[in-house]
Parts: structure tokens; C-alpha cells; sequence
């Protein structure tokens, strides 16, 4: 409490110097803070999407990998079509351990949402991506007339209406800040009812979705230690339709590569700024010390040891430095969490936040770093001050 | 008690001694004045005497030990019980009150002192000091003459044995310059040792031991 | 003096943001095809917006504390119609993808209530000044 006090009395003495102090604190605490969160989130995102989207081999129709990509990445769902055969002509391709087929479609806007959202018809049966990761307890096995909404997907009292039908929400999933939390998903059991909904609730479909011997995606896992390059060619052999094939494991692979560029260019750039405040804030200390040189040679004449000295001269700065980083982290915790969906819009990346208490871990760490830092900078002063002959230090200039 | 042997002391390497061959000794209930020009080293030789400076050459022999040589923590010890300080110009802790700065010097780092005794105690010797109703303002609300006053309470707070007063009173008005003479003219009647250097006149008319600064 | 200055400004800049985050910074979803909640409840942000922002241009110009207080007193009930309308009486859209909830509802919550804290502690000083003031007197 006396330490408090003293501190507090240490920050008034100069309120100016003070504000030296504490307006670069609150800067490099508020770029820390936000940088890492943002990072956090699309590596956090990044995983997700590995998770949820990761499988060793994609197979679409020829020309669609542009589109697919973004289905991937963006979560635009491309509407590409082939032939079902496909699926069917390589399930029994060796080395491949899992396969599964999905179908794209797009809502109505009017419907349920007030914008659109994204259909995905999938196989529960041969499906390894989407049954994996369900939050609510999926009370009925899903069938024709149930379906599973993403994070972002409202539903109301369990309903959902698409094209003018209602559908139960068997589950929704848990939020993956990927284009999955604003999708909804059939099996394709309903296949064939959803598009006679969707044509008679007047949406324009094109031929090809209007047929419901189409798919527009198979997903593929081979075992492993199998050699990829020799069942891509089993594969472009088995299929007669002309293909594309995406990989959206090394797909996300190459982003996280990216993302770690990203990130190690601003942590550099955080560094930089943490040094360069470091010595202002050394200046700063310095010249601090130095005003109060007469005040410390006195209470050394009073027999206060160096130890005690040099910790009054730190005190107040460390409790400026404290101040200082949890406003710079609160503000930063308000601007990123607040925008949070702004921002992955804007990035367009997956983005999900990190979890609270990791960002209460982050607050910690960041206000204790900076804590030390600033009472690093008033050491070296401290001890120099602390130093002096006491008589010496006591008198004014040109006694 | 205290004992000066063949101090010398100068300013700087190059300049020479200012005094040496310095061999004093002082004892209690002596009312010591030390006189002479300004310049003359005057505060230097005070600023010896309470170990604040590190005479060039010599000892400082206080009950029976070297003081330059002993321990930091014991030195630290020694100035804050035994031994008080009132330095020429008035140095105040800018952001305390009057009593605060006259207690505070005592309280840091020593959890054993009761802050509320004190502060009694203080308020006290300030009172006697005619200072009673100054306790709570800021260094900066009060005349040279009242800081000068409060600087001579803080030295005695602790009741020490040894009290160095430098130029008490020089700058300020006669009446005042009799109060703090006479305050510590009479704190040396009680088996204390008070060592002033001054070059007022009004000092003089004490029963003094007078030391000439030019004829050490 | 200080005070009415600092308060008085901070309720113009922040009038003028009200104005302009619904229409200008952070528009409002398109309501070209529909007007949807969040248009509505755009205007009224606006509304109240010009009202802060008149009554931040009298502050400046009345020494009087008294009318002052009132200043501020009205300007914390506008803040508090602003949750409402955003979050009760009108509302925004549903979609959390949606721009208005995307980008104009953090950025309304952020303003409104610098404008609360900034109007509260204009209360808060200007009675605890006065109080001292009446001591002082006695």
C-alpha cells in the first residue's frame, strides 16, 4: 500500500515526463495485443480449415479449380457440376482409404436469412469431413427432411425455411471461422425434393443442377505411405469425364507457410518498434533521475540503503508501465474483438478468435513483459543516481 | 565521540588540499561553531565530519571506529539514528506535505518504525519550531525560512547524538536565525553534540567552542 | 473552464460520428431491393446524432453549469434511446454476416458509449465541483 502511494506520488511529481512514459507504452502494448490476436485468429482459422476441409485429394470438373479453391478458402460456393459416375469409378482405386461426394447449391435470399446461403449436400454415410465436428447433440439421425446448420445459420425454434419448406435443425455446428459456419447441410436423400422446391419457389436453376445424378465434388484420403502421383494417374485413368484435381492439404499447407511470412515479419516489426521504445524510455529514465538528484542524495544523507533508492526511483515507472499496457490492451481488446468480423471479412481468411482465456493469458504476458522492460530502462539511471557521493550530489549548481 | 585524524580533503585531484593535517576530536553536550568565509570549506569539512564525503587522506573515528570503513548497511544505520544533517540548501521532496517529509526519510525501508509515533513526534518538533499550522502544505507554499525550519526538524527526528548544521541561518531574517540558534543550542544541552558552521554573528553570543576554518 | 471546453467538443466530434458511421463510414446494408431494420434504425441514429451535436454547440456557449448538467443529462438518455433503437426497438439484421452487423453495430457500440463515459464523467465532475464549491463558501 505505502509503495502504492509512493508510486503514485512518483507519476505526479512530473506529470509530462510521466506522459513520456506512458503514451509509447500504451502504443507498443496496443500493437502487440491486436497484432497477435489477429495472428492468433488466422492461424486458429488456418487449422480449422485443415481440420474441416483437409483432405489429401479434391476432385472437381474440368475448369472449376479456380472456384473450388475459393469454395475452400473464401467459402464462395462454386456451383460446378460432373457425373456421379465419377465417384463411382474410383472407389475402388487401391491406396485409397476414404472417399465422399458433395453437391453445391445456393438459397434463396428472401428465405430464411436475409442473404443467401450456401447448400451442401453430402453422404453421412462415407462423409469424414462435415460429421466430425457437430456441436449440438444431433438429436435425430439426420434424414430427408431434417438438415445441419452452420455457427452463423439462424434458425428459429429449431426451424429453418429454404425455397418455402421448413426443415428441422438436426445440429449446428460448433463455429470454425471458415465459410462452414454460414452453410447448410443435406444428405442426399433430399436431394431430389430441395430442387423441385427450388424450382417451384421460382429459383432460376441451371441444367445442370436440375438434373440429381450430379455431384459436385469427391473428397479423397489415401492411406498412407501410398505414392499420390500413382493413384492421381488410377484415378485420370478410372474417370472418363475430364477432372481437376486440388489439394487441399498442401493447399493450406502453403497458406500456413505464408502466414508464418506474415507473422515473422510483424513480430519483427513489434521488436523493432520494443527496442526503439526501449531507449526512449532509457532517455526518458535518465533524464527523470537526473531531476531527482538532489531529492535521492538526501534520503541517502538519511540513511535510506542504494537497494531502497534505486526501487523508489523504479516504482513509479513501473506503475505508469502497468497503466499504460492494460489500457493499450483493452483499447486493442475493443477494436479486435469488436471488429473481429470485420476484419476476417476484409482479410478474407478463415478467422476465429483465440479463446478467452488466451486472451486473458495475453494481457498478462504483455503487461508483465512491458513491466520489466520499463523497469530495465530505469535501472541503469537508478543505479548510477544512487551512486554518487552523497554530498556532492546534495549541493546546488555553483555552491 | 567523534574524532578527526589527520584529515585532508580537497576539492579535486589537480587543485590540491583545501585543508589537511586535520586532527580535531569532539564530544557531547559541545556546542561547536565553525567559522569563516565563504569558500573557505566550511560544509566540506561538515560533510567530512558526517561521513557524507570521503576525506582525501585521514580517519573519522566515531566510538572508537573508523566510519569510512565500516559496512554500507552500518554506515546507512549511523546516519539514519545517530547522526542528523541539515544541508545548506533546502532540499524537499516536491510531492509530500511538510510533516510526510520530515518522516518519510526515516520510513523507507524500515518497517520497524511506527509511522503514527512519528508523525507525533514531528508534528511536535515543527510545532516548537512555530510551524503548527504548516504540517499539511507542500514544499512550495512555504518561505526559505520556514523550509530551513523544517529541514532542522527532520535532522532531529530521531533524537541523534550528532547533529551538523550547515549555514542554518544565512538568509534569513534575524528573528528566525534566533529561533534556530537557540533550538539547537539547547538540543546540545542535552548531552548532544552540535557542530554548526556559520558565519553569523548572532551565533557567537552562544556558549561555544569556536573553530576558525582558515586555522585548522 | 477546462472542462466545458474538453466535454463540449467531445460532444460535437462524437454528434458528427453518429451522423456518419451509419451513412458514410459504415453504411447500413443496401436497401435498394428492401428497407430492412437496419435502415431504419440507421436514420435514427442519425437523428439523435444532430441532436448531439446541437446540444455539444450549446455547451460551448453556456458558462452555466447548471444548464450544462442538463446538457449532459439529456445526452446520457440519448445514448441510452441509441442501445435501444439498435438493439430493441429496431433492430439490426439477423445475419451476422451482414454488413450492419459487421461493421456499423461495433462501430455504434464503441461511440455511443465513449459519448456515455464522456457525459457521465462530465456529471460526476460538475457535481463534485460544486459540492466543494458550496464548502468552500461555508
Amino acid at each position: 500500500m505505502q509503495k502504492l502511494r509512493r508510486s503514485i506520488k512518483s507519476v505526479n511529481r512530473n506529470p509530462i515526463y510521466s506522459l513520456f512514459i506512458f503514451i509509447p507504452l500504451v502504443i507498443i502494448s496496443f500493437m502487440f495485443f491486436a497484432g497477435t490476436v489477429v495472428d492468433q485468429s488466422l492461424v486458429r482459422g488456418m487449422a480449422n480449415m485443415e481440420k474441416r476441409l483437409g483432405s489429401d485429394l479434391m476432385l472437381v470438373p474440368a475448369g472449376s479449380k479456380e472456384e473450388a479453391t475459393s469454395t475452400l478458402l473464401e467459402g464462395y460456393r462454386g456451383t460446378f457440376y460432373f457425373s456421379k459416375d465419377a465417384y463411382e469409378q474410383i472407389l475402388n482405386i487401391d491406396g485409397i482409404k476414404e472417399v465422399t461426394a458433395q453437391f453445391y447449391l445456393k438459397s434463396l435470399s428472401a428465405d430464411c436469412c436475409s442473404s443467401e446461403v450456401e447448400i451442401v449436400f453430402y453422404d453421412p454415410e462415407s462423409d469424414f469431413i462435415i460429421g466430425s465436428w457437430i456441436n449440438s447433440k444431433v438429436t435425430a439421425k439426420q434424414d430427408a427432411n431434417s438438415i445441419i446448420i452452420g455457427s452463423q445459420v439462424n434458425a428459429t425454434n429449431g426451424y429453418i425455411k429454404l425455397f418455402g419448406k421448413e426443415y428441422k435443425v438436426a445440429a449446428q455446428m460448433a463455429k470454425t471461422g471458415t465459410s462452414l459456419d454460414s452453410s447448410v447441410y443435406f444428405t442426399f436423400d433430399s436431394l431430389e425434393s430441395v430442387l423441385t422446391d427450388a424450382q417451384n419457389g421460382g429459383a432460376f436453376l441451371t441444367d445442370n443442377q436440375k438434373q440429381t445424378n450430379l455431384i459436385s465434388s469427391v473428397f479423397i484420403n489415401v492411406d498412407d505411405g501410398v505414392d499420390l502421383e500413382k493413384i492421381i494417374e488410377n484415378i485420370e485413368d478410372s474417370v472418363d469425364e475430364d477432372i481437376d484435381i486440388v489439394y487441399p492439404k498442401e493447399l493450406s499447407s502453403s497458406l500456413r507457410t505464408n502466414l508464418k511470412g506474415i507473422y515473422t515479419s510483424t513480430h519483427l516489426i513489434f521488436i523493432f518498434t520494443g527496442i526503439l521504445i526501449f531507449f526512449i524510455l532509457v532517455i526518458v529514465n535518465i533524464i527523470i533521475a537526473n531531476e531527482r538528484k538532489r531529492e535521492i542524495a538526501l534520503l541517502r544523507v538519511f540513511g535510506v540503503s542504494r537497494k531502497n533508492v534505486i526501487s523508489i526511483l523504479n516504482e513509479g515507472a513501473v506503475l505508469i508501465a502497468i497503466v499504460a499496457s492494460a489500457t493499450g490492451c483493452v483499447l486493442a481488446n475493443i477494436i479486435v474483438v469488436m471488429f473481429s468480423n470485420l476484419l476476417a471479412r476484409n482479410l478474407d481468411m478463415p478467422y476465429l478468435l483465440p479463446s478467452a482465456s488466451r486472451i486473458i493469458l495475453l494481457y498478462i504476458v504483455v503487461i508483465a513483459v512491458l513491466a520489466l522492460i520499463t523497469a530495465l530502462s530505469s535501472l541503469v539511471p537508478a543505479i548510477y543516481i544512487s551512486g554518487l557521493e552523497v554530498y556532492k550530489a546534495l549541493r546546488k549548481e555553483g555552491e | 565521540m567523534i574524532e578527526l585524524k589527520n584529515i585532508a580533503v580537497s576539492y579535486n585531484k589537480s587543485a590540491g588540499n583545501v585543508f589537511e593535517n586535520v586532527n580535531k576530536t569532539f564530544d557531547n553536550n559541545e556546542f561547536v561553531i565553525i567559522k569563516g568565509p565563504s569558500g573557505a570549506g566550511k560544509s566540506t569539512l561538515l560533510a567530512v565530519i558526517g561521513a557524507y564525503l570521503n576525506p582525501a587522506f585521514g580517519n573519522v573515528i566515531y566510538n572508537g571506529k573508523d566510519i569510512n570503513k565500516l559496512s554500507k548497511k552500518k554506515i546507512d544505520l549511523i546516519h539514519r539514528e545517530k547522526f542528523g544533517y541539515v544541508p545548506q540548501s533546502n532540499v524537499m521532496l516536491k510531492s509530500y506535505s511538510i510533516i510526510e517529509n520530515v518522516t518519510s526519510p526515516y520510513l523507507y525501508g524500515n518497517k520497524n518504525l511506527e509511522k503514527i509515533k512519528l508523525e507525533e513526534r514531528a508534528g511536535q518538533i515543527l510545532s516548537d519550531l512555530g510551524l503548527s499550522n504548516k504540517l499539511y502544505n507542500k514544499p512550495n507554499e512555504l518561505s526559505g525560512g520556514e523550509l530551513k525550519r523544517v529541514a532542522i526538524a527532520r535532522a532531529l527526528l530521531m533524537e541523534p547524538e550528532i547533529v551538523l548544521a550547515d549555514e542554518p541561518t544565512t538568509g534569513l531574517d534575524s528573528q528566525t536565525g534566533k529561533i534556530i540558534l537557540d533550538y539547537l543550542y539547547n538540543y546540545s544541552r542535552k548531552n548532544k553534540l552540535v557542530i554548526v558552521s556559520t558565519h553569523d554573528e548572532k551565533a557567537f553570543k552562544y556558549e561555544a567552542r569556536i573553530e576558525d576554518i582558515t586555522s585548522l | 473552464m477546462k472542462n466545458r471546453i474538453i466535454s463540449s467538443i467531445a460532444y460535437v466530434v462524437l454528434g458528427i460520428l453518429l451522423i456518419l458511421i451509419p451513412t458514410v463510414v459504415f453504411p447500413v446494408c443496401d436497401s435498394s431491393m428492401m428497407k430492412m431494420a437496419c435502415y431504419y434504425t440507421g436514420k435514427a441514429v442519425v437523428g439523435i446524432g444532430i441532436i448531439v451535436l446541437i446540444l455539444g454547440v450549446v455547451s460551448i456557449l453556456f458558462k452555466d453549469e447548471k444548464v450544462r448538467l442538463g446538457i449532459s443529462i439529456a445526452i446520457i438518455t440519448d445514448t441510452v434511446l441509441i442501445y435501444l433503437y439498435t438493439f430493441k426497438l429496431i433492430g439490426l439484421c439477423k445475419n451476422e454476416t451482414m454488413d450492419c452487423r459487421v461493421a456499423t453495430e461495433p462501430a455504434l457500440l464503441v461511440a455511443t458509449t465513449i459519448l456515455l463515459l464522456v457525459a457521465l464523467l462530465n456529471v460526476i465532475f460538475i457535481i463534485v465541483t460544486n459540492k466543494n464549491k458550496v464548502e468552500s463558501k461555508n
